[in-house]
């Protein structure tokens, strides 16, 4: 089970990286990881540390905190932003050492690649932090027969015990297709450790005898927002009423949180239609090279009040589309560079999902070389391999509209709107081209 | 500049804690929405507005009484409502609005580790108030859109302070008999205060429907919620108040902040009891003649209905009520959605005058065409 958080300020000096492994490597075992896991969450704080101790500002301190989540462990490195000169935390940055001709240091795209899950992110106290999630390892449920499936005549709504989610896990992976859930939905001990850690939600609907007949989950995104995954039934009739019962136990939970949205980015087809609106679609790119929509849905959890969102004339024409499709009142403010000071470099996050194939960008500091920056990330996501690149835009963020023209020029193309999901609402753009 | 550590200061009950939004002023909704007007049937409010007596009250304060305080404790309200109803004027306690009167009933009886009950789809001010006080509000489903006495008592423990009935019920417009009330008193036996919000009792027309100031006198733990916000039409004054045995209220009293209630809506509140009856009277009417025509066209709509006593009804619609909210908006159209009070795909309309309910049954037409 995970521990308190353990946290050290360390100086940022090679000296001193014994001291960050030392720390890493058993603090991400009180955590709760496996040797071999805390092993590779080291060799990415490590390969962090080290690209951080050659940066100029090496004479500075930075904390280091080890936080347990139940099926992972988070390594965060903390600083103020004045503290060090963030575009170095570009995953392609490159800097000169001593005079010397530039060094191509790619340190966090090395540390990436051990982890599940990377990203840069401002937190509210005008800190930064570079998070390394480390996901516990966790055995593939061995190759069963199908589990028994009953259609149930009456049932009734539970908050899943543990066992039922382990089971639930079964199911899932049993008769719903990999796109209709979270990879991590498939592994029973890994899906009961994150309802248990209260990152996921789980209801079910049980028969007379607990038999499971469907289930629903939903967790807190980011921001203003809730993500929901199903709803998932077993064997019921076409007829049933047990979705459209699963959602409306969902809403009725999620009604007096602070969520303003609940976003369905896992629908099955058993969605009842009438609970949510349709975003629109991603393009979702398999390994084998096919490609299928990837629906996004929604609904609103409180009446809408309305927004005012900053805009780049380049999108005007598609913003204005989908507020007036959505039926979202939304004041458009028009926005673009004209000329005025920008800081010289821009930083932007990488979100990785390597399990679904993902990553997302957005812009975290506005800069000059944004272009040629966006250039250099899309350049390095393509030679790793990665087909499904996203890009997010928060439109509460004015700055951010300065990105458009350059997003356009690198083959990003505007999608679908989340609303409520950042300040305002996020765009989210993919790479569909070539850069033009 | 000092670092402000909010983490620190701020109790958990309230970082977990979400405020109230209220809806915007009518003239940014317009903007929004693009529409040139709007037909508010979201907050129960009376289409009639107040009384004649307390038009003529409203229409000429005295600009110099602006300088004066108004009276404390709402003395001569108190003593009129107490010569309307028969009973003592420390009896009576009045607040800016019913939910200031809620927030002094849970503030007298409720410390650390207490809980209040109430319905999980009613009125949310009483779950609100209880959880951002820090006290548990513990939440009976509904049983056939009503409150579920059983449901209810099934949750008493030893530090439960209050239970809350909504009677009728806002917003499903189930209601209590009179026998109903008194079997729950009874099984209750005094352990609990017991508070009946009456927020819309003067809309009910049926003689079975009870009359919670009659059974002050028999049962010293009830605590009934009255306002003049709905029937009187002074929601827009903030006057409301409570009334429960004098040992109880004198309680209550302890709590509650003097001079919150202004004297324009004091002043108000008295006139409107003058011509009480024929105020209640119209409305009714209103009320009656709308409610008929709704439900006849819902029903060729095909929508189900629920609402029995009040001046508003639930619809369910076939898309989110959130969806539906927007899209009567952008028709000028403003209902109130019901996921908040965890009915989804439910929406509530207030009963207007008849040229604002044509133009929501005509906006529903629209958005489901």
């Amino acid at each position: 089970m995970a521990g308190a958080p353990l946290e050290i300020v360390i100086p940022l000096g090679s000296e001193f990286v014994r001291v960050l492994t030392g720390f890493v490597e058993e603090g991400s075992r009180t955590q709760g990881l496996g040797d071999k896991e805390a092993l590779k969450i080291t060799l990415a704080a490590e390969e962090v540390f080290a690209y951080l101790a050659q940066l100029p500002e090496a004479h500075q301190s930075i904390r280091v905190r080890l936080q347990g989540g139940g099926y992972y462990v988070k390594a965060e490195f903390i600083f103020p932003q004045q503290d060090i000169d963030l575009h170095y935390f570009n995953l392609t940055a490159k800097f000169t050492h001593g005079g010397e001709s530039p060094l191509e240091q790619l340190g966090l795209l090395i540390a990436s690649r051990s982890v599940e899950r990377f990203n840069l992110r401002e937190q509210s106290d005008a800190q930064f932090s570079l998070e390394l999630i480390k996901e516990k390892a966790y055995p593939s449920p061995s190759a069963e027969k199908p589990l028994a499936m009953e259609s149930l005549t009456s049932f009734r709504m539970v908050v899943a015990a543990p066992e039922q989610v382990k089971l639930l896990a079964l199911l899932i992976s049993q008769h719903y297709p990999p796109h209709n859930y979270p990879s991590s939905f498939a592994i029973p001990g890994k899906l009961a450790d994150m309802v248990a850690g209260g990152e996921y939600q789980a209801m079910v609907a049980l028969g007379e005898r607990e038999q499971i007949g469907g289930a629903m989950l939903w967790r807190h995104g980011e921001q203003g927002d809730m993500r929901a995954y199903g709803p998932y039934l077993f064997g019921q009739p076409q007829d049933s009423n047990m979705a459209a019962a699963l959602v409306e136990a969902c809403l009725e939970r999620v009604a007096k949180t602070p969520a303003l949205s609940l976003i369905c980015r896992y629908a099955t087809n058993e969605l009842p239609r009438e609970y949510f609106e349709l975003l629109g679609d991603l393009d979702h790119r398999r390994p084998d090279g096919s490609c299928a929509p990837w629906h996004h849905y929604y609904r609103q959890l409180q009446e809408d009040q309305g927004l005012s969102v900053w805009c780049h004339p380049l999108l005007a024409g598609f913003l204005g589309q989908q507020y007036q499709r959505l039926f979202l009142a939304r004041d458009l403010h028009l926005m673009e560079h004209e000329g005025e000071r920008r800081p010289a470099h821009s930083v932007f996050g990488a979100h990785f999902d390597r399990s679904q194939g993902h990553v997302t960008l957005k812009c975290v500091l506005d800069g000059r070389d944004a272009g040629d920056n966006l250039a250099r990330h899309v350049a390095l996501l393509t030679e790793e391999g990665l087909t499904n690149v996203f890009f997010t835009l928060d439109l509460g963020l004015a700055w951010q509209a300065y990105l458009v023209p350059d997003l356009q020029g690198q083959g990003f193309e505007p999608k679908l709107v989340l609303p409520h999901a950042g300040q305002a609402d996020l765009l989210v753009l993919q790479l569909v081209g070539q850069a033009r | 500049m000092p670092n402000l550590d909010l983490n620190r200061l701020v109790p958990s009950y309230i970082r977990s804690f979400e405020a109230y939004i209220p809806s915007k002023p009518d003239p940014e909704l317009m903007r929004l929405y693009g529409v040139d007007h709007i037909h508010r049937l979201n907050n129960n409010e009376n289409p009639l507005g107040p009384s004649p007596k307390a038009r003529e009250v409203i229409a000429a304060p005295p600009p110099p009484r602006a300088a004066i305080y108004p009276s404390g404790d709402a003395y001569y309200l108190r003593q009129s409502l107490a010569e309307y109803f028969d009973l003592d004027p420390d009896q009576f306690l009045v607040g800016n609005g019913a939910n200031e009167v809620i927030a002094f009933a849970i503030k007298a009886f409720c410390e650390q580790g207490d809980n209040i009950i109430t319905a999980d789809k009613t009125f949310a001010v009483y779950e609100w108030v209880a959880t951002f006080s820090g006290f548990q509000a513990r939440l009976a489903p509904l049983k056939d859109f009503g409150f579920d006495e059983q449901g209810l008592l099934n949750l008493i423990d030893p530090r439960t302070k209050i239970i809350f009935i909504c009677n009728p019920n806002n917003p499903t417009g189930s209601w209590w008999d009179e026998a109903r009330l008194r079997r729950f008193l009874n099984d209750v036996d005094g352990r609990q205060i017991v508070v009946v919000d009456e927020a819309y009792r003067e809309f009910v027309e049926d003689p079975s429907f009870p009359d919670g100031l009659r059974l002050l006198a028999e049962y010293p733990n009830l605590v009934v919620f009255r306002t003049f916000s709905k029937m009187f039409a002074l929601a827009g004054l903030r006057i409301g108040y409570l009334a429960g045995s004098s040992q109880v209220v004198e309680v209550i009293r302890r709590t509650c902040v003097v001079y919150s209630v202004n004297a324009l809506a004091q002043e108000a509140a008295l006139a409107a009891m003058v011509d009480a009856d024929e105020q209640i009277k119209r409305t009714r009417e209103l009320v009656r003649r709308e409610k008929t025509y709704l439900r006849a066209e819902l029903a060729s709509l095909s929508l189900p209905v629920q609402g029995d006593q009040g001046c508003f009804l639930m619809v369910k619609v076939p898309m989110s009520d959130t969806l539906a909210y927007r899209k009567l908006m952008a028709q000028g159209v403003m209902i109130r959605s019901m996921t908040g009070f965890r009915f989804p795909n439910w929406i509530r309309v207030s009963i207007g005058q008849h040229s604002a309910m044509e133009d929501f049954i005509q906006g529903l037409h629209t958005i489901l065409t």
